[in-house]
């Protein structure tokens, strides 16, 4: 967040030791007994066959870009993203269904779903709801994003160009990302999380993740502000920390600008075929002020994203994905 | 389609109310005017009261969208209103079809609401969804506790495009108590700030209102605030018996409160559901009922007549706008208590 500092700068050296304890997200006492908790639940279907998607690499996500309470709209966008790795939903931009029916409406059309869960907007006993939930609709895992920053929320889905989300909203943050990784895997779902290697401290970045990792994480989707050699610098740094997650990249599409596209497609292409990458993941960034209806109210965007896989899974047949660099053992 | 967002209310929220509420007093202060989770006195019991409610610059006031709504708007147009609580499992979506399959025909609505055993529920949206697909007319409870405003918007959002028949606004019991002291009460909205969120989205929108606890005589005036704020039934915790309950209805009357009381009829099938009905935090319960339970020999067939005997004399007092037939469950009997509660829904004239 610009002109903040992340509250762990001045504590970098302390943070590279700091693992993750599965206890911080157990129940107390007075719920063991009555069972007032999230069960362990064991990994579904959906989370087990990402799970290996993403080994295997070459992955393709999209963002859902659809901002809408039809939930016909949602249900359609659903059925034309089923071709994707993974459909990816946000949360928290005012506008939405609730995520678990957003995940019941993708889900029902066959689209594999990770549903974006902040840390914002719930306590811990409403997040623990909502991914017992989610494994009962049978999602394939969860985005667990702490939702500090509106487009970090806002990141997987949808970004905004043109308007500010105005929002008196309390935040609540009784969680923050690794302790709903850890919840979300005790609920059996995959669990990526997002990370943004520019922002301050940059150096601190991948400790972080090494700590997401350790409480439950299993794929970082980047939202990289720069060029292939600051990509190398950041998979280096988190293969170096022991704990070298898969990494997805965030590409961002404007989805009503043709050129704008064909440059998110060639630099999808590109990331790829970079080493230490197990994918891409296509985040368009909708004008609200577009007059077009190719915005995120209609399926313009959808159909921008499909055809630009479409692309990509071409470029896969022709140039196969790098073999994924196993973490250090 | 731009968010219905009200703009924050223009009174303040009460620094020492542990639910940081501007509406209070909320139904939990006990008999002995000390806070639902501090031994201090309710901090609302020093003010006027009730404390009115401040028009907000947008929302509210929209018809009910839902078809399960308008249906149900028309039945209450020619009878009372039998609504029932639906006795699945806390995070068990294989519960509620048969449980669903007892009650069908003979409610008009469940109540899918708070559960002071089960702080951890699926998401309302969700259990709607479950409940909505049985072809029940589902009334879902939505509490301010767990979910800031985006999150309650959303979840108000997804009743609405699921089509409940309608949306209870409650503030909540406060996370000290129950078995997850460890969860961050959150409170950004309350009960009378929830109603017109809801109502601007079509829902039928309902509140709860404590008539035993105090302050008592402000109680009826305070409904009258609910009602301005959006609030079309009042639904209440048990109070006692038929008189007092009446009472609470003449005071909601005086105070110029027109909304349809629906008071809350309990119903207990065995000891354990007595006893955990007992334990409800601010339920009163009628004079003899528990000793009248405990000294029948059939406590099946002694809780159904209970309740009929209860909820008829509710509904032949012609002053209730119907009534909410729920109660203590024990765990692993929900189908046969789901079959006593339509037994006492149908008695009711439910499902005609
Ligand atoms: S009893 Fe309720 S309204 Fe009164 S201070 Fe306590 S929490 Fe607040």
């Amino acid at each position: 967040m610009p002109g903040l500092t992340c509250s762990f700068a001045a504590a970098a050296d302390h943070l590279r030791d700091l693992g993750f304890a599965p206890e911080l997200v157990s129940a107390p006492a007075s719920a063991r007994e009555s069972g007032d908790a999230l069960a362990t639940i064991p990994r579904g279907a959906a989370a087990t066959s990402f799970a290996e998607a993403v080994t295997t690499g070459g992955v393709i996500t999209a963002g859902l870009p659809v901002r809408s309470r039809d939930p016909g709209l949602i249900a359609e966008a659903g059925s034309r993203l089923s071709a994707m790795s993974a459909v990816v939903t946000s949360e928290g931009l005012g506008t939405t269904l609730s995520p678990s029916h957003t995940a019941l409406l993708l889900a029902g059309t066959g689209a594999t779903v990770l549903s974006a869960l902040t840390c914002r907007d719930r306590n811990r006993v409403a997040l623990e709801g909502e991914l017992a939930a989610l494994a009962d609709i049978g999602v394939a895992g969860v985005l667990a994003v702490t939702g500090d920053h509106s487009s970090s929320a806002g990141l997987p889905g949808t970004s905004r160009i043109g308007t500010t989300t105005a929002t008196m909203t309390e935040p609540v943050f009784d969680l923050d990302s690794p302790r709903l990784a850890a919840l979300a895997r005790r609920a059996g779902l995959f669990v990526a999380v997002v990370e943004r290697p520019a922002a301050p401290p940059s150096s601190c970045r991948p400790s972080r993740l090494a700590l997401k990792a350790s409480a439950g994480a299993e794929l970082v989707i980047v939202d990289l502000n720069g060029d292939l050699a600051d990509l190398a610098t950041f998979t280096d740094a988190l293969a170096a920390t022991g704990a070298a997650l898969p990494v997805l990249v965030s590409v961002p599409v404007v989805t009503t600008d043709a050129a704008a596209v064909h440059v998110a497609t060639a630099w999808a292409q590109l990331v790829l075929s970079a080493p230490g990458v197990s994918g891409v993941h296509l985040s368009a960034l909708v004008d609200d002020t577009d007059p077009t209806g190719l915005g995120t109210q209609g399926l313009g965007a959808v159909d921008v994203l499909v055809r630009m896989a479409t692309q990509l899974r071409e470029h896969l047949e022709r140039v196969p994905p790098p073999p994924r660099v196993e973490p250090a053992a | 389609m731009s968010t219905p967002v009200t703009s924050a209310p223009l009174l303040a929220r009460a620094p020492d109310c542990p639910k940081s509420m501007t509406y209070g007093p909320c139904g939990g202060v006990n008999p002995d005017d000390t806070c639902e989770v501090a031994p201090t006195t309710c901090v609302f019991l020093r003010r006027s009261l009730p404390v009115p409610w401040t028009p907000s610059a947008a929302g509210g006031g929209k018809d009910v969208a839902t078809r399960a709504g308008r249906e149900l708007q028309a039945i209450a147009r020619r009878r009372p209103l039998v609504l029932t609580g639906i006795p699945a499992r806390a995070m068990s979506s294989q519960t509620v079809a048969p449980t669903a399959a007892e009650l069908a025909g003979s409610v008009d609505a469940v109540l899918s609401g708070d559960a002071g055993r089960a702080r951890v529920q699926f998401p309302p949206s969700y259990r709607a969804a479950l409940i909505a697909a049985t072809g029940l007319r589902v009334w879902m409870g939505v509490t301010s506790r767990d979910r800031n405003r985006t999150a309650t918007d959303a979840e108000l959002a997804s009743l609405a495009a699921l089509g409940a028949a309608g949306v209870h606004c409650v503030t909540g019991d406060h996370t000290r108590t129950g078995d997850r002291p460890d969860a961050r009460p959150v409170f950004d909205l309350e009960s009378t700030t929830m109603l017109p969120r809801a109502r601007a989205l079509g829902l039928f929108a309902s509140f709860a209102e404590s008539p035993a606890a105090p302050d008592v005589a402000s109680r009826g005036a305070r409904v009258a605030q609910k009602q301005r704020a959006g609030g079309q039934l009042c639904f209440t915790q048990y109070a006692g018996d038929v008189d007092d309950e009446l009472a609470f209805v003449a005071r909601c009357r005086d105070a110029g409160a027109t909304v349809p009381v629906l008071p809350g009829v309990p119903l207990v099938v065995d000891r354990e559901g007595a006893e955990l009905l007992a334990s409800f935090h601010a339920a009163k319960l009628t004079t003899g009922f528990l000793d009248r339970l405990f000294a029948a020999r059939d406590v099946r067939a002694e809780g159904v007549r209970l309740a009929v005997a209860h909820g008829s004399a509710l509904l032949d007092s012609g002053e209730v706008g119907g009534v909410v037939v729920a109660g203590g469950v024990r765990r692993g009997h929900e189908v046969a208590y789901a079959t006593a509660l339509a037994t006492v829904a149908r008695e009711l004239g439910g499902g005609s």
